[in-house]
């Protein structure tokens, strides 16, 4: 039982690097970016690859991207499954792979002494450059993706989840979830899945980071390993751009749980948005930073109606969701919908020099914890190598906090944030199911209004 | 334990030697206080953690869940700090922080940049012993861990289930009760009831304060003497045996939830952790059962009963080694697809009876010492799992020694010995079988009238 869940998602959780962190990269001679940083201390070593092969990816067959990436690592011509895991875990060597909208990952993380580093990277490059993919083993991890979607609809959140992005994003890729749905997952095929790695998992449309207690002769050797077998390939064509939510306000939906979920929100920034880090400070104001935030001070510290309650900002390849998600019992629904939603518009009203002040310190007195692992940097530099951010990115995060003045903060949330257009879900036992509330306008604030 | 004991009260009479393999410091502050510095000089950052002895283990019936409320107090206001206030403060300094109960320990602990670890002290020090209990903050705070509990437990459906299954396995022993406390309990504490617990639990010798990170161990006991040194000891509450009985017979349970959506599948054995262990490589040897059953995906479970035979989609299997009383052997699964449950039980039961019956190979135990030995090094990535792992052992009361020995414990445990704990203790009287269904599922496989 912890006070306040963790927020773990790693794509939006963004501060910087601690003094010394060294980002170098390349390219494979197949056009594989690598990013790169030298973390002696631990004789350890983190490899990730990240192929532009999220379910944004997927076709028809929703699910595909998913499927294809759960593959990796289940046979190859060099080994069955059984083997594979076998000699892995003989040299405790951690392999996994990650399935996301827009990313798919492959994840090694291993020991740097040369018996098992050599043979962890053999075994790693064969399962993801030299997949054998088998019927058998399609149809079984199907049954299980059958069996895992059906268990996420007993889970209250999972469902409004779900809900949200699509209400939010209509036709758009991204509206779908990564898993697909048991329809579609259903007709998935072995030439598809033979099609979708053909085309995705190529050196072109990959991203290799490396951290760890490697040299950069080693780091350089990893890379190629890695991807060398792997088709050169193409990048991935750019993603079709978002619409604006045909559903304005909030759909109400019937579900048998003692709390009621609300999700409300808008379309939030694209990774290389110039607003970004001014929309970031924004929602660390508004409900990204804990009991920081407004949100939690007037939802939960305040009225006691949640355990949690969040503003999340995701950036991704296009406009990824700004929104705010809670759960509350049942009776307490109205007042929590009306609270954050007055809470929202109140970022239109007023900001405090005062409260941008301590959420700066805030961001900046924290930025040595973001990258005081090697776990958090090969996160960091994946993601800043998948989304074409300059290599100083992260180490400039702070001085980019630090010269947002009011006024910029003020003028940016103006601009982007649009409570009258938001939209969202609320799911529950509430009696008043398919009804839909309307959205509250407030006029813009002025910059140089008094507080 | 005693032995320990005296050797820290050596130490903090001494100075500050680190007790074992260089890597530990241990000091005892003169008000009880044990302090336990690791130094990691990767980042200019530092993880503190205040560790009371204390959890859900404790508490009597009634007030089931008080230590979890009587955590969430702790961020509600001081004689000197307003309700909130010690938060906003830590996030001023950039930190983050947060809290934990378990059924053995409630911890509080700050992630934050080095120069402000003086500050946490005195922070720490305030809440430790100057709380102050204001019935407006708890009522709303009373709401919060309802609320907390509905999303954690009443709309889980495989959350209910385990607390279920745990009131029905652990019988009389104390981890029958949830962490989060029964709702009724937690609708009726007293601000009374919180005040007694935090009376008869928090004080400085009842407290373990650990600190991983870019610090120098002499320099954070002399910060800890400062400013936490002046928090007045106090008697602590007589601690009584608890109980601790073998059960006689198997127990079973079938949950019909009409919220479920799958079937699942749990089991679990009662058996000794390493504390009430009378033979302590038996606990060890369970450990490594686990690991042959579950570590990984190249082990039993899941090569055999998910891939090979398809009988189950997931599977696992779970022993706490460092729990503070017996504890559960836990099997848990969910079955294939037209699998019913007791095929999935009756599969099972057959993995274990195999190695009862043929003991396990040489191969399978190497394979889990190459993981335990490379997770001893993938763990030190985490300052904070760290620390997590020294505050868990000495608030259990597991000598960091031990903790430290725990490869080469795993390494002396023999086939033999794995086989023999699998004979002993993975038998029906001391068995828990809990069926979860759907409601559809049930009425289709006519399960219940």
């Amino acid at each position: 039982m912890s006070r306040f869940i963790l927020l773990l998602l790693s794509l939006m959780i963004i501060s910087p690097a601690q003094a010394g962190l060294n980002i170098e990269q390349w390219k494979t001679a197949q056009g594989a970016r690598v990013l790169y940083a030298y973390a002696p201390e631990l004789p350890m070593v983190d490899v990730r690859i990240v192929f532009d092969a999220g379910s944004a990816r997927d076709n028809d067959k929703k699910g595909v991207a998913y499927l294809t990436n759960t593959l990796i690592g289940m046979g190859d011509t060099q080994r069955d499954e059984e083997q594979f895991s076998e000699e892995t875990e003989a040299l405790g060597v951690r392999f996994s792979t990650q399935s996301l909208k827009d990313m798919a990952l492959v994840s090694m993380r291993s020991l740097t002494k040369p018996s098992v580093l050599d043979a962890a990277l053999s075994l790693s490059a064969a399962a993801l450059d030299k997949p054998v993919f088998k019927e058998a083993v399609l149809a079984r991890e199907q049954a299980q993706l059958l069996t895992a979607l059906q268990a996420k609809q007993q889970s209250p959140s999972a469902v409004a989840n779900e809900l949200f992005w699509k209400r939010l994003y209509g036709d758009h890729p991204y509206a779908f979830p990564s898993e697909g749905n048991a329809a579609s997952v259903k007709t998935i095929t072995l030439a598809d899945i033979k099609q979708f790695y053909e085309r995705f998992y190529t050196a072109q449309n990959a991203v290799v980071a490396i951290v760890g207690d490697v040299d950069r002769a080693k780091a350089e050797e990893i890379a190629t390993k890695m991807t060398e077998a792997l088709p050169t390939g193409e990048a991935a064509p750019a993603l079709p751009a978002v619409n604006a939510p045909k559903e304005k306000g909030i759909e109400s939906i019937a579900f048998p749980a003692t709390q009621t979920q609300i999700l409300i929100g808008q379309l939030g920034v694209a990774r290389d948005d110039p607003d970004y880090v001014a929309l970031y400070l924004a929602n660390h104001i508004l409900g990204g930073s804990g009991f920081a935030s407004r949100l939690m001070e007037e939802v939960r510290e305040k009225r006691g109606l949640v355990y949690g309650v969040s503003s999340n900002l995701i950036p991704m390849h296009q406009l990824g969701p700004w929104y705010v998600s809670l759960q509350t019992a049942t009776n307490n629904a109205k007042e929590a919908l009306k609270v954050t939603q007055e809470t929202v518009a109140g970022l239109l009203k007023s900001i405090p020099q005062s409260e941008i002040d301590a959420h700066k310190d805030n961001i900046i007195g924290g930025f040595a914890l973001e990258t005081d692992s090697n776990k958090d940097i090969v996160g960091y530099l994946a993601m800043m190598g998948f989304y074409h951010l300059p290599d100083n990115w992260l180490a400039t995060f702070p001085d980019k906090i630090r010269a947002i003045n009011r006024d910029q903060l003020i003028e940016v949330v103006n601009k982007r944030l649009k409570p009258a257009d938001w939209t969202g879900i609320i799911l529950g036992k509430q009696a008043d199911t398919n009804a839909i509330v309307t959205p509250i306008a407030v006029p813009p604030m002025s910059a140089g209004g008094h507080h | 334990m005693l032995s320990i004991k005296k050797i820290m009260v050596w130490m903090a009479l001494t100075v500050s030697l680190p007790l074992y393999a260089g890597e530990v410091s241990q000091f005892t502050l003169a008000n009880g206080l044990h302090l336990l510095v690791k130094e990691d000089h990767r980042a200019p950052v530092v993880t503190t953690q205040v560790w009371y002895k204390v959890g859900a283990s404790y508490e009597p019936d009634g007030i089931t869940g008080i230590s979890h409320m009587l955590e969430h107090m702790m961020f509600k206001g001081t004689k000197h700090l307003k309700p909130g206030e010690l938060s906003k403060i830590i996030a001023r300094l950039g930190g983050s922080e947060n809290a934990f109960t378990s059924q053995d320990y409630t911890a509080y602990f700050q992630n934050i940049e080095k120069s402000h670890l003086g500050r946490m002290f005195e922070l720490e020090a305030e809440r430790m012993g100057q709380l102050k209990l204001v019935d407006t903050e708890f009522q709303k705070e009373r709401q919060v861990v309802l609320e907390e509990r509905r999303m954690r437990t009443e709309d889980q459906p495989t959350a209910r289930f385990q607390e279920r299954f745990d009131a029905l396995a652990y019988d009389v022993n104390p981890y029958r009760r949830p962490v989060i406390g029964w709702q009724s309990d937690i609708e009726h504490y007293q601000l009374s009831d919180l005040q007694a617990w935090y009376d008869r639990w928090y004080a400085p010798n009842n407290a373990t304060l650990v600190v991983v990170g870019d610090v120098d161990p002499a320099a954070v006991y002399r910060l800890a003497q400062k400013k936490l040194g002046k928090v007045h000891a106090r008697q602590l509450g007589e601690s009584r045996a608890l109980i601790d009985l073998v059960p006689v017979a198997e127990k079973r349970m079938t949950m019909i939830d009409e919220r479920a959506k799958v079937p699942s599948l749990l089991m679990g054995f009662m058996v000794p952790s390493w504390k009430t262990a009378e033979d302590k490589t038996e606990a060890y040897a369970l450990d490594v059962l686990a690991n042959v059953l579950d570590g990984g995906n190249s082990a039993r479970l899941s090569k055999e009963l998910v891939r090979g035979k398809q009988l189950l989609s997931q599977v696992g299997a779970e022993y706490d080694l460092y729990a503070r009383l017996s504890t559960q052997f836990m099997l848990s699964a969910v079955p294939a697809d037209g699998v019913s449950l007791a095929q999935a039980e009756d599969a099972l039961k057959a993995s274990i009876a195999d190695i009862a019956q043929n003991g396990v190979a040489d191969a399978e135990l190497k394979r889990i010492i190459a993981q335990v030995e490379a997770a001893k090094v993938y763990e030190q990535d985490s300052m904070f799992y760290q620390g997590m792992k020294l505050g868990q052992a000495a608030t259990v009361g597991i000598p960091l020694t031990e903790v430290d020995a725990y490869i080469a414990k795993l390494r002396a445990v023999t086939p033999e010995q794995v086989q023999a704990v699998a004979k002993k203790f993975l038998v029906d009287n001391r068995l828990t079988v809990a069926y979860l269904l759907p409601k559809a599922q049930q009425v289709k496989s006519g399960v219940v009238q």
